[in-house]
């Protein structure tokens, strides 16, 4: 995982490019599966104008093609049934650091500030005792609960960076094996350009899908290592030292 | 001017100072009920990950972070309550500097504990 950073941008920002991705990735989902079966029609309706030999070829190469094929259709039909969560992961990151960490910040000054100057006219043990040990605890632990707000929307932020990564990467092959097709179908226009169009178009979207499928799972890793790395992050943010028992700081007891 | 350093001055200062707890304690009362402390901030399993389910082990990142969203909640909360009993203990102080008409000596066991 990349070091963490605080979220860049808006959250629409991001919510919209996994929302275009998965568009066109719905769209470009049908139409591969449209040209592609229309392209194994047109090679199987000329099927007995081939000789044995190259039935077998086309039959070779129409299988390595619908076997990549299926695996990218798959992370295309995974993304597309569950992508609604990631949008609230990007959402919610951004929460963090609105909602909390800056709020939070803000009360910092004013909790180390007297509400009025003239109080620091205030003398004797009473007046240490507040100065000394009541406030800078609570200080110290507004100040830890902000940087503890900025810590894991950061943390959640670079896992939904990686998440838009992901999707995008998915939409652009998608894309370009679309155009593969595409292209194919001109390609095998005659009959004896067909088991040469569908051997080519076979070798392009295999080459195609697994490039994408190992760039894919690079980003997968780096989400993996961040939840393997959170467990013991978040026990180091526990922070004892500001948080007692792991609560807030008591000035004032029972 | 008024000489800021009257046993009255002073006292009435203090009294300011709990009413900026008092304060504080709603302002962190916002940030509690929007969103930390109504749940806003949730994400199950399946928000981690966009692709097929079975590559990542979501599971472990929600609950990592589930028990991060917990401790945060119990954090804010807790700030909440102590800044409203701050400003409660800062009104026993000031009543005590009326009572014994100086600010210097109060009985700081009996003032720091909540009634």
């Amino acid at each position: 995982m990349t070091s963490p950073a605080e979220p860049q941008g808006s959250a629409f920002e991001h919510t919209s490019a996994i929302e275009k991705a998965v568009d066109q990735i719905r769209e470009n989902l049908t139409k591969i599966v449209d040209k592609a079966n229309s392209a194994i029609d047109h090679a199987d309706s000329n099927w007995f104008l081939l000789s044995p030999a190259v039935k077998l070829w086309i039959h070779h190469s129409i299988n390595e093609f619908k076997e990549a094929l299926d695996k990218i259709l798959k992370y295309g039909s995974e993304v597309l049934a569950h992508y609604t969560p990631v949008i609230s992961l990007v959402n919610i990151s951004f929460h963090w650091l609105d909602a909390v960490k800056k709020p939070v910040s803000n009360l910092s000054p004013v909790v180390a500030q007297y509400a009025n100057r003239n109080l620091a006219y205030w003398e004797g043990g009473t007046a240490g005792y507040y100065n000394d040990k009541v406030v800078p605890p609570q200080k110290d632990a507004v100040d830890a609960l902000a940087a503890k707000a900025g810590f894991i929307s950061e943390w959640l932020y670079g896992i939904a960076m990686a998440n838009v990564t992901f999707v995008t990467e998915l939409s652009t092959v998608l894309g370009r094996i679309l155009g593969e097709i595409t292209t194919a179908a001109i390609e095998a226009a005659t009959i004896i350009d067909i088991p040469w169009a569908i051997d080519r178009l076979a070798s392009a979207v295999g080459a195609i899908v697994e490039t994408a499928v190992n760039t894919m799972l690079s980003i997968v890793k780096r989400i993996v290592e961040a939840g393997e790395n959170v467990r013991k992050t978040v026990s180091d943010r526990v922070d004892y030292g500001k948080f007692p028992d792991g609560a807030w700081p008591q000035a004032v007891t029972g | 001017m008024t000489d800021p350093t009257t046993t009255k001055v002073i006292t009435d200062n203090v009294r300011e100072e709990a009413g900026k707890w008092r304060e504080l304690s709603d302002d962190m009362g916002a940030v509690k009920s929007n969103p930390v402390g109504n749940q806003g901030l949730m994400l199950g399993p399946t928000a981690f990950f966009i692709g097929p389910t079975e590559l990542v082990a979501t599971a472990a990142h929600s609950s990592a972070y589930q028990t991060y969203y917990e401790h945060v909640q119990k954090l804010v909360a807790g700030a909440v309550t102590e800044w409203e009993q701050l400003g409660g203990a800062l009104d026993r102080i000031a009543a005590e500097f009326d009572r014994t008409d100086q600010t210097e000596k109060a009985d700081l066991e009996k003032i720091y504990t909540q009634p």
